[in-house]
Formats: C-alpha cells, structure tokens, sequence
C-alpha cells in the first residue's frame, strides 16, 4: 500500500489502523444495510446487526477523531520546534558570517601591514656596498645596526657639506661688494680722466686711458665671470668724430624740415586772413564825426512881374524870416530867383529844386494865398500888389506870409529827418512831440528799406468765385505809375496769385452781421488774425529783397458785403507787411457768384494799394502831390540809407575788433572802401542840395555795406579755449617733441661747451 | 493849405492816443527760431519738444515764414515709429504735432553749428530762400528755442560737432551790432543748461535755461507704444503754462508769470532766468508780456474812407487817380507815337501791344566762374611732383640696396 510507505511516523501508523478498522466496519455497516444480500433473514434482526454494526463503527469514529486530534497535535508541536531550531540555525549562520568578514578584513589589514612602504627604504643613502667599505666593522651587525649606522653617517656627511655651502656663500658676498666697490672706482676715474682729459686735450692720452679702461673692465670681468648678470652692462664703444658730425647731421636735418616746412605749413594752415580794414575811419563814420548830413533844399523863386530889386530884396526878407523860423540847422531852406540865371539851370539842378513859388500878383485879394499844384512842385503865390515890400522896410507880410507857408509845408519833412538823425545818435532839433510821435509812428509803419520790393497780389476767395482777375491790366493801370515814381528809389518785381477756398483760420473770430448797417463786420481788434497766416500761401518769394503782400479778398456771398465794424472800412494796413482789401463786388443781375473781376472791379482795390504801398514804402504825407512826397521820400531815404551804411561800418568795425578768431575776406575790405568813398560822395551831395546823387551813392553805399557785413565767409571758427588747443596739440607732437628738443639740447650744450673751450684757448 | 494845416493838427490827437496805445509794444514784429540739435529714435523727446512749441507760436499767430524750425532728424518717417507720419507729445497722443501743416525751414544734416550761426547772423549765400533767413530788424522780437543734449557750456548737434556759450554770444553780439533784435528771449532746454547763457554780453537779452550746473534736465514721461520719452520735463511745464493760461495772442500774462509757474519740484532741477542784459533789469523785464515773445504783434491800421487827414486814405487816391490819368494819358501817346512808327517801318507788322516784353526765356548757362583750366594744371603739377619724388626715392632705394 502507498499509503504505508509514505506514512512512517509510528505515532501515526495507529491511526493508520485505526482507519483501516473503521474502513471494515463500514463495509459491515454497508453489507448488513445492503437489501439484496440476504432477504432471508429477519428483518429485525437485521435491523438489530446493523444498529450494533453502527454503534461500533461510532466507537471507531471516535476513536479516529482522538487520533486525528492527537495527529495535528503532534504536527502542530513539531512545527513549533522546527521553527524554533531554525531560528538558532539562523543566528548561528550570521556569527558565521561575521566571523568570516572579520577574517577577511583581519587578512587586508595584515597584507596592507606587510606592504607598508616606509620611508627608510627610499632614504637618499649611499649603497650598502660603498658603506660597508666605508665601515667594515659593521660586516656582522644585523640589518637594523646597519640601518642605524648608515643613517648616522649620512647625518653627518650632510652637516659637513652645508657648513662649506654657507662658507662659499660668504665668500660670494664678499666678491660682489669688492666688485661693487672696483665699479664706483672705475666711474670716479672715468670722471677724473674727462677732467683729466678735457684738460690736457691729449687725444692720445684720451686713447692710452680708455685702453687702460677697457683692460680694467675686462680684469673686472674675468675675477667674476660667474656674476655676470650682476655686473654692469657692456659701456658703448666711443663715438667716432664721424658718428658725431652724423647725428649732428641728423639732427638738423630734422630741425631744418620742423622750421622751413613744418611751421610755415601749420602757420599758413591755421592762420586766419584778416584783411587791413580803416576801422578808425569808419567808427568815425558810425559816430557821426565825419558826416553831418545837412538838407539845403533850394527853392526857386520866380517873380515874373516884379523888378529884380524887389524881387531881391522880397527874397532877402524871406530868406531872412524862414532863417528865423527854422530850428533845425541841418535841414533849411535856400530861396534863389529862378531869373537871375536861366541860362545856368541845368537839367539836373532842375530835379534837384525842391520847390518852385511863382508869384503872382492879383489885384481882388486882400491878403496873400497859396495853392500847390497837384502835378509837379510848384507853389503859386497870389499876393495883392499892394503888399511888396518896399526896398525901405526890414520886414513885410507877404515875406512872412511865404516863410510861413514853405515851413508849413515841409515840416513833417523836418520832423522825419529830425528823427532819423536822432535815432542815431546825431542831435538834431527839438521838435514837436505830437508831430515826433506821428513821424515815429509812420517810420515804424514803412518797410525797413530794401534796394529790391517784391511786391505780391494775392485774390483769396472762401469759394470757387471769382476765378479770374484783369490783374495784368490793374497793375499796369495803378500801380505802375506808382512804381515808376518810385524807380529812382527802389526797384520792384510784381507777382501775383489767385486762390481758391482761402478759409479763415479755425481760430479766428467769424464775421458778425450787422443789422444797422446790413452788413458782415468784423472787429477791428480781430484784424489781426485775419490772415490765415498758416494755410494761405503767403510765403515769401525767393530771392533777396523783402515781398510786400496785398491781398484783395473777395467774401462769399453769403457773407456780402463785409466791413470793418464802426468805421465801416474795407481796407487794412499791417504794418511792414502790406494791406488788405475786402472787395464787395456790387450785386449784379447774372445768376451764381461773380465768375471774374474786370478792371474796373479792381480800380478801388488797386489804387488803395497804390495807396497803401505809398505808406508802406514810407512816403509822407504831407504835403499832398506826390511829385513833393516823392522828392521828400528821396531825401528821406538818402538820410536813412547814408546813416545806415555807416552804422553798418561801426558795427562791422566794432565786431573786427570784438572777435579776434573771425576772417577779413579781401572782398570786405574793397566793399568797405566802396562804400567809405560812397558814403563821403552821398555826404558831398547832400551838401551841395544834390538830393538824387545822394541817394544814387547812398544806395551804393547800403548795398556794399550789407554785403561787407553779412560776406558768407566771416563766420568765425568754433570757439576754441586754450586748454582744447593744448590737448590737440600735445598728444600729437609730445612724443615726437621730446626726443627732437633733447636731441637739440645736447647739441647746443656740446656746441656750447666746444665754444667756450675754444675760447679758454 | 489852412485846411490842411488845422486838419493836421486835428488829427494829432488822436495819433498821439493810437501810439500810446501801441507804445507797450514796441516791436514791430516777432521771430521765432526753434532748434533740436539731437538725432536718432531715442531723442524723439527733443523733436516733440521743438514741434510742441512751434504749435504754440503758430498758435499764437507767428506765421511761417517768421518761424525758422530746424530739426536734425525726421522722427514721423522713422522706421521706428509705431504710428507713422506722427509726432506726439504726450502719451494720451491727443495732439499730433507733425499734422499736415508744418514748414520745416532746416531738416537733417543742415542743422549744424555753423548754419545755425549764419543764420542768426545772416550770412548766408545769396541764393538761400527767405524762408531759410532770419528777417528779423531793429523792431523785431525773437525767441530763440533750443534743445538737445548739453554740458557745460555746451550743446551738442547731431552729436558730431558743438556749440559753445562763447559762439552763441557772439552770434548774439553780432545780431545785436546789426540791429537785427529788438528784445530776445533766449530759452534752452539741455542739461546744464544755464551755463549756456553765462556769456551773453549783448542787451535786451532775457535768457532761461532748464538747470544749473551739474544737473541734468530730465524727460517728463515715456509712450509706451512709441517706446521712448516723449517730452522733457521743463519744456512740459512751460507749454502746460502756454498753452492752458496763454489761451490767445491778446494774453496778458507776463514773463515773470511764466518764471513763477516754475516749480522745482515737478522740474526735477533748478530753472535759471537771466535778467541783467535787459534794460531795467528783472523788474521791467517781468512786466514783458508772453505774446511779446511768443505771439505775433500786428497793430493793424484799418483806413477810414471818410478820413480827411493828409496822408490818408482819401487824399492819396485822388493823387494817385491824377497820377493814373497822368499815366495814361502818357502811354496812349507813346502807343500812338510806337504804332506810328511801326506803320510806317512795317506796314505790314501787326497792331502790337505795347504793354509787356514777354520773358524770353535764358538757356542754362555754366554758373562758376573759376577757371578750371588752372586749377587742372595745379592739379597735374602736383601730381607730376609726386610721381617724380615716388620714382626718384625708389631709384635711389634699389640702387643702395
């Protein structure tokens, strides 16, 4: 049975019985249950067997269950002990372990001990063979007195051979400063031989000692020739008197290209031309001490009717009174009879007489009047002939009523000329502050003078109407003649522009209508920003010259007709810069705006810029025809142009004198002169009353003035401080500087030295 | 000529109130000359500030032409420039300083020392436009703007080159010498900035600078869309002060009003104001409205058609009426004498009209007037010297080597 043989625990082998028997007994059990077997029996019987069959195989079961119990038991309880021995095995096996691990590090420990490599082995020791010939006595010592031994006589083999170190280093110390001591020797000598020589001058003896010299050195060099790196370098060999006249050579040549090409070029290329100006002069000028212009107008006086000693002593009596009115020596009046010479009167005296009175007897008047003519420079004098003075009296009314008259009528005249001379410095009369006032009033409103005027038309219009203007004809028609009268003066350029949509400016304030006078007004101290000085194209033309602008405006017709308010006027003067005219074209019976202004639209508009340009040009106004105004005006600006220039002169002498570093071109010098001699021959002309000349010169002198003032070229170099100079220059020429200027020194010295010796001699 | 003699005086009176009306004012006109001296993208403040004030002038009525703007760089076309053709001054970019209305008289490369000083002193070629001058005369009021980057005694241009106090004061001299101010206000926003007035010799001169010695002059703020600062910091509060207190060229705010509206602490250091060039020092010197300097003088003389006195409106055009016909009448003679004339030498030449010689027009002619011959035989000559020195020293070299 399997079973037997894998159950050999005796313990168990009752158990094994034990199932066996209970096996039987329930196969008895089984067979006494069993229905087939035997019917034959009893049945109770049967009954009876099988419970007796049961009750023992209960007993037998109970019996296997003990032993099953008593089976796990023991299993249980052999486990137990099992596990228990095991945990000893366990422990045991790691002692083991541990031991074996300390074995192994015992066993490194040892090997590393055995392998210990110890200094002495490696000891710097002479060889054992050498020692022990040295030291026989030690053949039969052990290893370690030999050690001993060979160590000890290292020691002192070592100790003696530092003692003849330190020995030699004494005596090394001991050389240098005796080699030190032969060099300062040798140096004072080198001394006491130049002294030596220089006086004896022997140039063999100069040779003999440098032999000896040398041989010093080189005895110098033998006694230690291992301090070499110590002992002093290697002297030059002595110049030869060739070497000497070389570096000279050298140096010269140096100091000749520094002087001869080197200066002259920084001198020309820093220099600055500065031409010769006559600054005395023309500060005279400035001041006013060279010129004091003077006005003597001549007045023509022409007396057909009276006999010419009347009529000469009519003039003496006037001239007389005029002499008495007038406070302003410089500008008088001079009365001449016109018939005295008539053959004389040139054409050129003719245009330079301011006036010419004509008397005029008439019998219906009482007392004398006056009337000017409109077209040329003439005053009528009509006088009752009652009222010549008789050769016998000193004064007359109808002298004083003349002299009256010719001061009335060239007093604003005076006043002008008495202002600019005082804007200048020049005293001039004391007059009226009303008229002085007025006359400045009028000077600041007049353009500042200009040989060229461009004069510019301008048509704004807020619309597209109108588009078109007879500007060709309107200028031809009224300002021409203007400009004509004007031509011995200045000269002017005409431009003219139309444009369209010409809108005011965003802030300027918008016309107002007014109901009284129906119309669009616009303040007067709004005028001012009437102009849209940014979007209307009013630039200034190119060339030189000043541009006069007019500007003929032309409303929209919702805005017709447009007035100045309170005084109701269409036109503006801005001063120094042109007018402004606000043409209202009449209503017309054509539909739509206005598409072109004809000349006749424009006549108005353009002889109120005739007008407007005869102030602006500084004409006065006094008196009325403008022959007179314009022969005014010339004198006028003859003043001006001869005080300016020589302002201008002052200044340009002033400002040479003020900036050192500025540049006198030539060209400034000879405009100078120009106009020096110009300004002379404008004061020469005043002088003799030649008022056109005057100003023909005059305005030489202006134009030549401006030019030497404001000469392209006299713009003074960048300020330069004198320490920027230094730090330019020295960078630069230090280095090079420095060795030249040596050089040049030690020449110098030795030239000077050879000199003097020369001369001991 | 009685008449004439009572109107005249008459009419004094009121002359004599109209001209203490205007006697405040002296000048006669106002000039400004505004000048950035710095280039590159980040000296768009210094451009911004030089534009602010050229709108405030032209605000306040100083026309172009009278308004010399030189900026050295153009900061609208800048490839940097996040919003293209635009300049602004402020970071709310309300005000687009570069609009479509602005004359830039100098630009680029043209702002230098040197032209900067020609044109204060107007020696310029013969050829440069009036709108590249400074007109300015005896009457005219100028401000004179500058900004850019400085030291002392110092500003730099276009960061190659400076101007120094000593330059600017003789150019001042010199405009003072000519006559070619009247009162100048001289402003100058840079660090150290008042050491640039310290020379100044020549009167009627008010100066004021952004700093004193050793301080810097800071930027106000920075765009941070445009990238950089957009304004510095003084131009910042003179212009609040111009443009919300100076609201119209009638203002009558004084320069003392605009120095007191200094305020350090905004500033971030010390403004300076020089008084003692100008006449009566900085009492009367304060009196000196903002318009004086910054707006544009123009006392307007309306002409009254019913005016009677000499000189004026009426009396001139019946002079100039007889004038006309005068005129007339003397070219209908000569036109009738001409026609004659040319009747009788062409009978065939057609009815011309006298009035214009049309323009023929010029060919283009060589301008220069140097001989160029000559200076192509200097040319040559030194050329020649410098090849035979090469040939002879290369001669001479190979021979001794």
């Amino acid at each position: 049975m399997a079973i037997r043989d894998i159950v050999a625990n005796p313990s168990l082998l009752p158990v094994l019985g034990l199932s066996a028997e209970t096996r039987d007994q329930c196969m008895k059990l089984l067979a006494a249950l069993d229905p087939t077997a035997d019917l034959s029996t009893d049945p109770h019987d049967r009954v009876l067997a099988a419970s007796r069959e049961q009750k023992q195989l209960f007993a037998l079961l109970a019996r296997l269950r003990g032993q099953n119990r008593d089976a796990i038991v023991h299993v249980r309880e052999t486990k137990q002990s099992t596990a228990e021995a095991r945990q000893e095995i366990d422990r045991l096996h790691l002692q083991l372990q541990n031991l074996y691990y300390e074995q192994r590090h015992l066993t490194g420990e040892i090997a590393a001990c055995e392998s210990y490599d110890h200094k002495y082995r490696a000891l710097p020791l002479i060889p054992l063979e050498e020692f022990l010939a040295l030291h026989p006595e030690h053949q039969q010592s052990d290893e370690h007195e030999l050690m001993i031994a060979r160590i000890n006589h290292e020691h002192a083999e070592r100790e003696k051979l530092e003692q003849a170190r330190q020995e030699l280093l004494k005596r090394k110390q001991a050389l240098i400063a005796e080699n030190n001591k032969r060099k300062e020797d040798l140096a004072s000598l080198d001394k006491d031989l130049e002294r030596f020589i220089d006086i004896s001058n022997g140039t063999s003896i100069h040779d003999l000692v440098m032999t000896a010299k040398n041989d010093a050195q080189t005895s110098l060099q033998t006694v230690s020739p291992d301090h070499a790196m110590t002992a002093t370098p290697r002297l030059p060999a002595p110049e030869t008197p060739e070497a000497i006249r070389t570096r000279f050579k050298v140096i010269a040549a140096f100091w000749a290209v520094i002087i001869f090409l080197g200066f002259p070029i920084w001198w020309k290329t820093t220099s600055i031309y500065r031409a010769r100006l006559p600054v005395p002069d023309m500060i005279d000028w400035a001041d006013g001490k060279t010129c004091r212009p003077v006005f003597p107008l001549e007045i023509r006086v022409e007396t057909p009717s009276l006999p010419e000693i009347e009529a000469q002593h009519l003039l003496r009596s006037t001239q007389h009174t005029l002499d008495d009115l007038n406070e302003f020596s410089a500008h008088h009046l001079r009365l001449k009879l016109s018939n005295e010479n008539p053959d004389q009167s040139s054409a050129d005296d003719a245009a330079d007489t301011a006036l010419t009175v004509r008397l005029v007897p008439q019998d219906d008047l009482t007392t004398p009047q006056a009337a000017l003519h409109p077209d040329t420079t003439q005053l009528d004098v009509f006088y009752p002939p009652s009222q010549i003075p008789p050769p016998s009296a000193s004064n007359s009314p109808l002298s004083a009523f003349i002299a009256g008259e010719l001061q009335l009528l060239f007093a604003e005249e005076k006043a002008i000329i008495a202002q600019v001379l005082s804007e200048n410095n020049i005293p001039s009369a004391h007059i009226s502050p009303d008229l002085a006032e007025s006359v400045t009033r009028r000077l600041r409103r007049s353009m500042k003078y200009a040989d060229t005027y461009h004069l510019a038309f301008s048509l704004f219009t807020p619309g597209a109407a109108p588009s078109s203007w007879d500007i060709q004809a309107a200028v031809h028609d009224y300002i021409t003649p203007v400009l004509e009268a004007f031509s011995p003066i200045s000269n002017f350029t005409v431009d003219t522009q139309v444009q369209l949509y010409a809108g005011f400016s965003p802030t300027a304030p918008a016309p107002e209508y007014d109901e009284t006078h129906a119309a669009w007004t616009l303040k007067k101290d709004d005028l001012s920003a009437f102009i849209n000085a940014a979007e209307w194209p009013l630039s200034p033309s190119i060339g030189s010259g000043p541009t006069i602008n007019f500007i003929l405006y032309v409303p929209a017709p919702s805005q017709s007709p447009l007035v100045v308010k309170d005084s109701l006027a269409t036109s503006w003067i801005i001063p120094q810069w042109g007018g402004v005219f606000l043409l209202n074209p009449a209503p017309t019976d054509a539909p739509g705006p206005l598409q072109h202004l004809t000349k006749d639209t424009l006549g108005p508009a353009f002889m109120t810029f005739s007008h407007q340009l005869l102030t602006l040009l500084g004409a006065p106004s006094t008196p009325p025809p403008l022959p007179l105004r314009l022969q005014t005006l010339t004198r006028i600006r003859a003043a001006t142009l001869l005080l300016s220039a020589s302002s201008t002169m002052g200044s340009l002498a002033r400002l040479t004198e003020s900036l050192p570093s500025i540049p006198i071109p030539a060209t400034v010098a000879t405009s100078v002169s120009t106009t020096l001699s110009h300004l002379t021959s404008a004061c020469t002309h005043l002088r003799h009353g030649q008022f056109q000349a005057a100003l023909a010169s005059a305005r030489v002198a202006e134009v030549e003035a401006e030019r030497s003032f404001f000469e392209k070229s006299m713009v003074g170099q960048v300020y330069f401080p004198d320490e920027h100079k230094v730090a330019v220059y020295l960078p630069l020429l230090g280095p090079v500087g420095v060795p030249l200027i040596v050089g040049l020194l030690k020449e110098v010295k030795k030239l000077v030295a050879s000199w003097r010796e020369k001369r001991l001699k | 000529m009685s008449t004439l003699y009572s109107g005249l005086l008459r009419v004094l009176p009121l002359l004599l109130f109209l001209f203490t009306l205007t006697v405040s004012a002296e000048h006669t006109s106002n000039w400004a000359v505004l000048v950035s001296t710095s280039r590159f993208w980040f000296n768009y403040r210094h451009l911004a500030n030089v534009l602010s004030l050229y709108r405030t002038v032209k605000r306040l009525g100083i026309p172009d032409s009278q308004i010399i703007l030189m900026l050295p760089d153009d900061m609208a076309c800048n490839p940097r420039n996040a919003f293209p053709g635009t300049v602004y001054s402020n970071a709310d970019r309300a005000v687009d300083l570069y609009g479509d209305n602005i004359e830039v008289d100098y630009r680029g490369y043209e702002v230098t020392v040197e032209n900067f000083i020609r044109l204060l002193t107007d020696r310029l070629d013969e050829d440069v436009p009036r709108s590249k001058r400074l007109g300015s005369d005896a009457g005219s009021n100028v401000l004179v703007y500058m900004t850019g980057h400085g030291g002392d005694q110092f500003l730099k241009f276009q960061d190659s080159e400076e101007i120094g106090a000593w330059d600017l004061a003789d150019a001042f001299g010199q405009m003072w010498e000519k006559k070619r101010y009247h009162e100048l206000l001289f402003m100058i926003d840079t660090c150290q900035a008042n050491t640039m007035y310290t020379h100044f010799y020549s009167p009627n001169i008010i100066a004021t600078g952004s700093s004193a010695l050793d301080q810097s002059s800071y930027s106000h703020h920075a765009d941070n869309d445009v990238g950089v600062a957009v304004i510095d910091r003084w131009t910042y509060y003179v212009l609040e002060f111009l443009e919300t207190q100076v609201t119209s060229a009638n203002s009558k705010l004084t320069l003392g009003d605009l120095f007191d509206s200094y305020d350090e602490s905004k500033i971030h250091s010390q403004p300076g104001v020089r008084w003692d060039l100008f006449p009566g020092g900085e009492q009367e010197g304060r009196l000196r409205t903002v318009a004086d300097f910054f707006g544009n003088v123009q006392n307007v003389e309306v002409e009254n058609v019913n005016a009677t006195e000499p000189g004026s409106l009426r009396e001139d055009l019946i002079e100039i009426a007889r004038l006309v016909a005068k005129w007339r009448a003397r070219d209908q003679e000569s036109l009738a004498r001409q026609n004659e004339s040319l009747v009788r030498e062409d009978a065939s030449a057609h009815q011309s009209s006298p009035h214009y010689t049309v323009k023929t027009k010029v060919g283009a002619a060589k301008m220069s007037e140097e001989s160029t011959w000559q200076k192509r035989f200097v040319g040559i000559s030194v050329l020649g010297a410098c090849a035979a020195a090469w040939l002879t020293g290369s001669i001479l070299g190979g021979s001794s080597a």
